[in-house]
């Protein structure tokens, strides 16, 4: 168990492979199940008191005979929670293509949108569903599936929303120049704001998505993932990007897994 | 309060299902395999557990290199103003100790032991799995969530 206090531990079946949480639930689905073409269940545990409630069934899809029948039917790769924590949603894969699925907590209703996708889903708000394919990020609506905008040549590396659920920052090498921009992104709009554009020939600077929050993004220099910056000596500083000015604070933050 | 999420791309491709289904059943036999020895088992067998990796990437191995227990600790910055102490998790997955994760400031940190990944966190919570026996589909039959504190004072 984690070196922390435990809050709950509750056992399920089969091997867990996705999940989200917010303040009070957290959110499980298996990676697949024994049943081709299955979609496996989502429960809800509530962090309360450790009881459990599905929340989406297990459902069984159409699967192309010649398809990968467990992966095609997994859920995609991630269960996502909007910043309001209304909306969760998931990336159904059916014959390699995306159905967007989206849960209103609070309603029950369940609705995929937008399908047929080549991409997947990567964020989403109330409103709007933020997809990404190998060099594009497209925003759709969330209730039609109807396609607001696209970006294109952009090929996403990291990314979060605000807590307001209407601003994208976004980490994305731009196919042409291989540049490496940082921008916010308005996902009603797609209207883009370029905080930060690294030309190839200096080292990128990576989006620390996990740690940034909405006043600074958390950049980490030369390119490195978490691992690699950790490795060896446990340490590295981080620089701070301030999303209001574009102003970068550099060494500002000291990292330490001690 | 605002839900801490994963924001890494960790898309799947369906290029790259079989290669992942493959590493999937190759760590999770794996695991297996040392278990029954009395070995440890320190990598993930769940291609989600990826949650810092790039997307579409396999699962990260557990190849880094422990901090020694004798090195000095550097010297930490003071927060800046507009951060808190928000929690994060970094699968990185420490060769015989397991994955380390740890908050912003470097105060506090949590070392998830060996066979326990985490999958995702919010402020101050971390949820993470203990997977089951290996049923004869080379799947874990079930698995243990966890949702856990962090350690340090807040």
């Amino acid at each position: 168990m984690a070196s922390g206090k435990v809050i709950v531990e509750v056992e399920r079946p089969g091997a867990i492979g996705y999940a989200a949480m917010d303040a009070e639930t957290a959110y499980v689905a298996a990676e697949y199940t024994e049943v081709p073409g299955e979609v496996p269940a989502v429960d809800a545990i509530s962090l309360a008191d450790g009881s459990v409630r599905e929340v989406i069934a297990p459902q069984v899809i159409a699967v192309d005979p010649k398809g990968q029948a467990p992966w095609n039917a997994a859920h995609g790769g991630l269960l996502t929670l909007s910043p309001s924590g209304r909306t969760l949603g998931s990336c159904i894969w059916q014959n390699n293509l995306c159905d967007i699925e989206t849960l209103d907590l609070g309603t029950g209703t369940l609705t995929r949108a937008v399908t047929g996708l080549a991409g997947g889903l990567w964020l989403l708000s109330d409103e709007v569903l933020v997809a990404v394919g190998d060099a594009d990020t497209y925003g759709y609506d969330a209730a039609t599936g109807k396609l607001l905008w696209v970006i294109e040549g952009a090929r996403a590396q990291s990314g979060y929303l605000l807590s307001d659920g209407l601003t994208l920052v976004e980490a994305y090498q731009d196919v042409g120049s291989s540049a490496r921009i940082v921008a916010t992104v308005d996902i009603r709009s797609g209207a883009r704001h370029e905080l930060l554009n690294t030309p190839k020939e200096e080292l990128n600077p990576s989006l620390w998505a996990e740690a940034s929050n909405d006043r600074y993004a958390v950049l980490i220099p030369g390119g490195q993932g978490l691992d690699v910056a950790l490795a060896g000596t446990g340490s590295f500083v981080a620089d701070l990007l301030d999303l209001s000015t574009g102003k970068i604070e550099r060494a500002a933050l000291r990292v330490s897994t001690r | 309060m605002q839900p801490k999420r994963s924001v890494q791309p960790t898309l799947r491709f369906p290029g790259l299902a079989p290669m992942l289904v493959a590493a999937i059943a190759i760590v999770i036999l794996a695991v297996a395999l040392r278990a029954s020895f009395g070995g440890s088992a320190g990598a993930s067998p769940s291609p989600s557990a990826a949650l810092s990796a790039a997307p579409g990437s396999p699962p990260p191995e557990a190849t880094g290199t422990p901090p020694q227990a004798t090195e000095t600790p550097p010297a930490l910055l003071p927060l800046p103003e507009g951060l808190t102490n928000r929690t994060w998790v970094t699968l990185s997955p420490v060769e015989g100790v397991g994955y380390v994760a740890g908050t912003l400031d470097g105060r506090s940190h949590l070392v998830l032991p060996e066979g326990e990944s985490p999958l995702a966190a919010s402020d101050g919570r971390v949820l993470s799995i203990r997977f089951g026996p290996v049923a004869a589909s080379g799947l874990a039959s079930s698995s243990t969530v966890i949702v856990a504190t962090w350690p340090a004072a807040r």
